[in-house]
């Protein structure tokens, strides 16, 4: 069992290029976002875009950023691909533009039909950032591309914690990158929370966001395990804390109660109280809401000694990145002893119960907090503080299947989509939540429905793919105008995680992961990761995936003999205690192998999902761990 | 109320339905003197950001025409009024 120590750091962003630079410009440069470069608009809202890193072998610019952040951190952490090659090393990546099929000129195309040149969807397929990591440094362990909106970076690095305390890798490579996009860049202003001049978070004035482009990478490990190469790790991520509103799609719940959890959850994970924080680094987008119900939340915790800045004032919201590069931040303001300004704050919100700090600040302590804030409402805070001597002792639990179910083929249709609709409050799902709300509801009543420990996983290879395609074709055939906003927020990857927890009431951890690779395996893997470690009692992961012009191309591009691409949703639901169910109480052994076992017995062949859950690459990885040892029976 | 009206409040509660995607309603349940949002047909603000686009869209309507005029949005019957007075196309 590890403990997370941070043998080593990478980082990019418009603050600076490097660790060096990024110390010496938190507490002393101001850059300013411009009009975006990288593509025609004409809306006139600016960004932090930063200079292209070289190409590297067909990634596309948010892994590029990433790969550029890993190198520096691999070097400060003296790590070789040979030496990441002999260690159980896990990935965990988070992103929103990576794994968004945003290709709006391959679009263009496959509306018409024409599928004659299908090198972006290959892109796409290949360049979802932890399984390019994976196949680039040639590591066998779990790789788990997480798309939780604004909060992806803070739960790569939560995943990562938590496969090192309960003993399934040895060593993580966590991080987050993004990229301004023109789907973003298009949807963040449908939505009304862009400032057309630089973004001024916690200030009276301020009137939204910028994005902007960036990575961040750490490595975690145990201190003696980074020892043993001769790296001293100084800090380590030492809780974490993850809550979900359970409310809205995009909206988060006014009062905070569930990111005051979530903070209250990584102190104690950390064994802190909030007196011991010398600072927090807020998310602090710059958006109306999101300032006031944080930073009500921060002085509910912290009091009025709270000392806290936002960074994004001087990088922009960089999504998938931010949690992650704050991390880096977060750390190096731990390191230099000082606590810097939050800037472009002049005329601080006087409905923000405490200001954040206007000046930099000495800190005698060696403890921080991050918060990350996302569409749905997916909370997320993480500790960091110096290294203390000891070790930790998990033990790893046996784990159980409370429920498994998927949808048969044909199903849902039109009627219970509405009787389903009605019994949750939800007027207008995309296709993706319907999957996935129908496939749930064959577990109904829901064990763990409306719980505080109950965590939400899902699966998806292409996401709300078909929904994504509407806003292609919005900014398509409506180049001067605005696109809708709804289509934006239910195209990104965890639009049906946000529907099904508002449904279910399920207020546990969230992770939207997408992938190729096995992702339902990979998804298995860190519920499993989350039940040892006790963060939660129940993971249900829901694994979906809909039809689109994209997912039909991508058919293609697999080899022959494969079906074409269908719509399916399955979900299983796992517990870290026995639970009596239909099919009997079923212990799933924390051996890496049972869990494959479970769903190759579990999905049928006919399994409609297949690009989620059952493709054929899977099948074949499943096939060399052996026969099941037990069936499931089909509902 | 005559049958131009009638017609078009029809055809615009049938659009409604299909903007907004609203899975659980059609354009029978949308009562003419009903507020759209909240307590009424209960749209929210970005389904507001929604009808206006799209009455640029089909209708014409420039949005500027529309913004900070709450009172345009009070019922069915208001917003159906205003598109037949203003529309271009």
């Amino acid at each position: 069992m590890s403990r997370a120590g941070i043998s080593g750091m990478g980082v990019i962003s418009a603050l600076g290029d490097g660790l060096e630079t990024t110390r010496k410009a938190l507490f002393a440069a101001e850059p300013l976002p411009n009009l975006p470069r990288r593509f025609e608009t004409a809306l006139k809202l600016p960004v932090f875009e930063i200079s292209d890193p070289a190409p590297v072998g067909g990634a596309g610019l948010p892994v590029r950023f990433l790969l550029h952040a890993l190198d520096e951190a691999l070097e400060a952490a003296k790590l070789t691909r040979e030496m990441l090659r002999t260690m159980r090393v896990g990935i965990a990546v988070g992103t929103t533009v990576a794994c968004q099929l945003d290709n709006i000129p391959c679009h263009a195309r496959l509306r018409k039909g024409d599928l004659s040149d299908l090198t972006p969807a290959l892109a796409y397929v290949r360049g979802i950032p932890a399984e390019f990591l994976r196949r680039h440094l040639g590591t066998e362990g779990p790789a788990i591309t997480i798309s939780n909106a604004c909060a992806s970076g803070a739960d790569a690095l939560m995943a990562g914690l938590e496969f090192l305390r309960t003993g399934e890798c040895d060593l993580v490579i966590a991080g987050g990158c993004d990229s301004v996009s023109k789907v973003a860049f298009n949807g963040f202003n449908a939505l009304r929370v862009c400032s057309a001049a630089p973004c001024r978070p916690f200030d009276a004035e301020r009137s939204g966001l910028n994005l902007g482009d960036a990575a961040g990478v750490l490595i975690l490990e145990d201190p003696e395990h980074a020892a043993a190469r001769g790296v001293t790790v100084r800090y380590e991520l030492s809780g974490a804390g993850k809550s979900a509103d359970g409310f809205h799609i995009t909206q988060p719940e006014s009062s905070g109660k569930e990111l005051e959890r979530a903070i209250r959850l990584s102190l104690a994970q950390a064994e802190l109280d909030p007196e011991a924080i010398e600072f927090v680094n807020a998310h602090g987008t710059g958006t109306l809401v999101n300032d006031r119900t944080e930073g009500a939340v921060l002085a509910r915790v912290f009091g009025r000694e709270l000392r806290y800045q936002s960074t994004k004032a001087l990088t922009g919201h960089t999504l998938g990145a931010a949690g992650a590069i704050e991390a880096v931040f977060t750390c190096l303001m731990l390191e230099e002893g000082r606590a810097a300004a939050s800037r472009r704050c002049s005329h601080p919100d006087p409905d923000v119960p405490v200001p954040p700090l206007a000046e930099s600040v000495k800190i005698p302590g060696d403890a921080a907090l991050s918060t990350s804030l996302a569409f749905g409402g997916s909370n997320t805070a993480l500790v960091f503080r110096r290294i203390r001597p000891g070790k930790i002792e998990t033990v790893r639990k046996p784990l159980y299947i409370a429920g498994f179910a998927f949808l048969p083929s044909g199903a849902p249709e039109r009627e219970e989509l509405v009787t389903l609709c009605r019994k949750y409050g939800l007027r207008r799902p995309d296709r993706l939540t319907q999957l996935a709300l129908a496939a749930v509801e064959r577990l109904s009543p829901l064990p763990g429905e409306g719980e505080p420990d109950t965590a939400l996983i899902t699966v998806s290879s292409c996401g709300p793919s078909a929904t994504t395609e509407k806003v292609l074709d919005d900014i398509l055939d409506y180049p001067e105008e605005e696109i809708l906003p709804t289509g934006f927020s239910h195209s990104v990857i965890n639009a049906p995680a946000s529907c099904l927890g508002a449904a279910h009431h399920l207020h546990g951890p969230t992770f939207a992961l997408t992938g190729f690779e096995d992702p339902f395996y990979e998804a298995a893997g860190l519920a499993r990761a989350l039940l040892s470690g006790g963060v939660c009692r129940r993971v249900l992961i829901v694994a979906a995936d809909e039809v689109s012009l994209t997912s039909r191309a991508i058919e293609t591009l697999r080899r022959t003999g494969t079906p074409a691409a269908s719509e399916g949703a399955c979900a299983l639901l796992l517990s870290a205690l026995p639970e009596e169910n239909r099919l009997g109480t079923l212990e799933l052994k924390p051996e890496v192998s049972e869990v494959p076992r479970l769903l190759s017995c579990g999905i049928p062949e006919s399994f409609p999902g297949k690009l989620a859950a059952a493709n054929p690459a899977s099948r074949t990885e499943l096939s060399r761990l052996g026969q099941p040892s037990w069936e499931l029976p089909n509902p | 109320m005559n049958e131009d009206v009638t017609v078009f409040r029809r055809e615009l509660k049938e659009n409604l339905v299909d903007w907004l995607q609203l899975m659980d309603k059609t354009a029978d349940d949308i009562k003419d003197e009903e507020p759209i949002f909240k307590e009424g047909l209960g749209l929210d603000s970005l389904d507001a950001v929604e009808i206006v686009i799209m009455m640029q869209r089909k209708y014409g309507i420039p949005q500027t025409q529309v913004e900070n005029k709450r009172e345009i949005f009070a019922t069915f019957a208001t917003l159906a009024d205003f598109i037949m007075a203003n529309r271009t196309k």
